[in-house]
């Protein structure tokens, strides 16, 4: 008699079924333990500070290489304070918290910047 | 024939595998920069980030009126002819274009009036009416004489200021870069000005959101484009007060005080980037009173905001334009 050749076996559905789940696991899991972004600062391109937002308490503080400048966290939002640069269009952006976000001085050239983690979630491009 | 079988389930398996994980594989390259007076980003799916930032800093060499070796500072403080790289003499041409297109307003050679006024010094002040008159009268881009076969450009006692233009000029540049290589995506910006180069891996549209000039960190709203360039002028935060009067950074050449005007923001969103970034900066100027001619117009989009908080969108871009201040209304 002639073997009947089964295309997908039971085992096999298993097998491709927890390929699939392992591979969304791996896709959503690091998503569900990262909301809200990694925030840096930049001095003149060097990086100088990195957080993440969603871990870090609500505190003043100042960096030893930007010493003129003071930064302030609270409810997982990054503002700066105080500025040495005269037009304070940095101190006047007030928080920001979202993946995309940044402040810039550009008389220090420095950058508060969130940084997206993983797949964007938000916009491509945030203009103005 | 089981071995063919074998061979099938693991295909599909691996093929499993590399879409889940592969979804998000992220190629991108990033790198960021100061250029042309702004915090340029670029970020670049199957290419090099850092090659497109070298053509942002060799065009801000060329272009910035303060840099003492930059062919702009040469022509404003040379009586004779300069001669200037290809950049110089095509940007100058290019602008000159979309002045006979769509009138002054915009004009590059409003240098001798950023200079008097000086907004970006710690205690801006109001010129005397005398110097406004007397910076006027140097300006007029029918003035400049370039030609284009020996490259030179003479001045004619007019002061370039490519601040309107330039960051679009290098948007249009970076794309014909990226049409060399093997790009497939790409979002460059330079705050003001910025483009969306070929289709994102997703093969979603791109979301590009509008900041809130009222509200620190704020968004006014997003919406969906394709390949595009996109530039906004405003007066976003770069403002500076006299006497409790605020003063925006946009200086109006048919009066040679700070733009007077009812809108706050303006998008533009059209196939070149020099012409978005200058139409972006005629809008603004305009004020809400010239705003349907260009909400109608066949080859751009328009995103304009007024003070009154009221927001009018070209009709192509309506349907995807997402609210997200609720102080806000969409004009119908």
């Amino acid at each position: 008699m002639k073997e009947k050749i089964e295309f997908i076996k039971l085992k096999d559905i298993i097998i491709i079924s927890a390929v699939i789940f392992i591979g969304l696991a791996g896709l959503l899991i690091p998503r569900l333990f990262d909301s809200g972004g990694v925030c840096s600062i930049t001095l003149d391109g060097k990086k100088i500070y990195s957080a993440r937002l969603s871990k870090e308490t609500d505190k003043v503080f100042t960096l030893e290489e930007a010493p003129d400048f003071v930064f302030e966290i609270k409810n997982h939002e990054i503002r700066i304070v105080q500025s040495p640069c005269h037009d304070k269009i940095c101190v006047h952006t007030g928080f920001i918290g979202r993946p995309g976000q940044a402040i810039v001085c550009l008389p220090n050239k420095l950058v508060v910047k969130i940084e997206a983690d993983g797949a964007d979630s938000g916009a491509d491009l945030i203009i103005g | 024939m089981k071995k063919a079988y074998f061979l099938t389930k693991m295909i599909i398996s691996v093929t499993i595998i590399l879409i889940s994980s592969g979804c998000t594989a992220n190629n991108a390259t990033e790198y960021s920069g100061f250029f042309m007076d702004s915090y340029a980003q670029f970020k670049v799916w199957n290419g090099q980030a850092k090659e497109l930032s070298q053509t942002a800093e060799d065009l801000d060499a060329l272009f910035s009126m303060y840099n003492e070796n930059s062919d702009i500072y040469k022509i404003n403080t040379n009586a004779n002819a300069v001669i200037v790289h290809d950049d110089t003499i095509a940007i100058i041409n290019d602008t000159i274009k979309l002045n006979d297109e769509f009138g002054g307003g915009v004009d590059i050679t409003v240098g001798g009036l950023t200079l008097l006024w000086n907004i970006t010094s710690e205690k801006p002040e109001i010129p005397a009416k005398e110097e406004i008159d007397s910076a006027l009268l140097q300006t007029g881009i029918d003035k400049i004489e370039i030609d284009s076969t020996k490259n030179t450009v003479i001045s004619q006692g007019t002061r370039l200021d490519l601040g309107a233009v330039a960051k679009g000029y290098a948007c249009d540049k970076i794309k014909k870069q990226l049409n060399e290589t093997d790009a497939r995506c790409a979002v460059v910006t330079f705050g003001s000005s910025s483009l969306l180069y070929g289709e994102k891996p997703d093969g979603q549209p791109f979301r590009v959101a509008i900041k809130d000039p009222e509200e620190s960190g704020g968004i006014i709203g997003t919406f969906e484009a394709d390949a595009c360039f996109v530039s906004t002028s405003g007066g976003y935060e770069r403002f500076f007060e006299i006497g409790g009067v605020k003063y925006q950074h946009i200086l109006d050449i048919n009066t040679g005080y700070p733009a007077q005007t009812d809108l706050i923001s303006v998008t533009v969103i059209c196939d070149g980037g020099l012409k978005s970034d200058f139409l972006s900066t005629l809008i603004f100027i305009g004020g809400s009173k010239g705003l349907d001619k260009h909400l109608n117009a066949d080859d751009y989009s328009v995103i304009a905001v007024t003070q009154d908080k009221i927001i009018y969108i070209s009709d192509d871009i309506r349907d995807s334009f997402e609210l997200s201040a609720a102080e806000y209304t969409v004009a119908s």
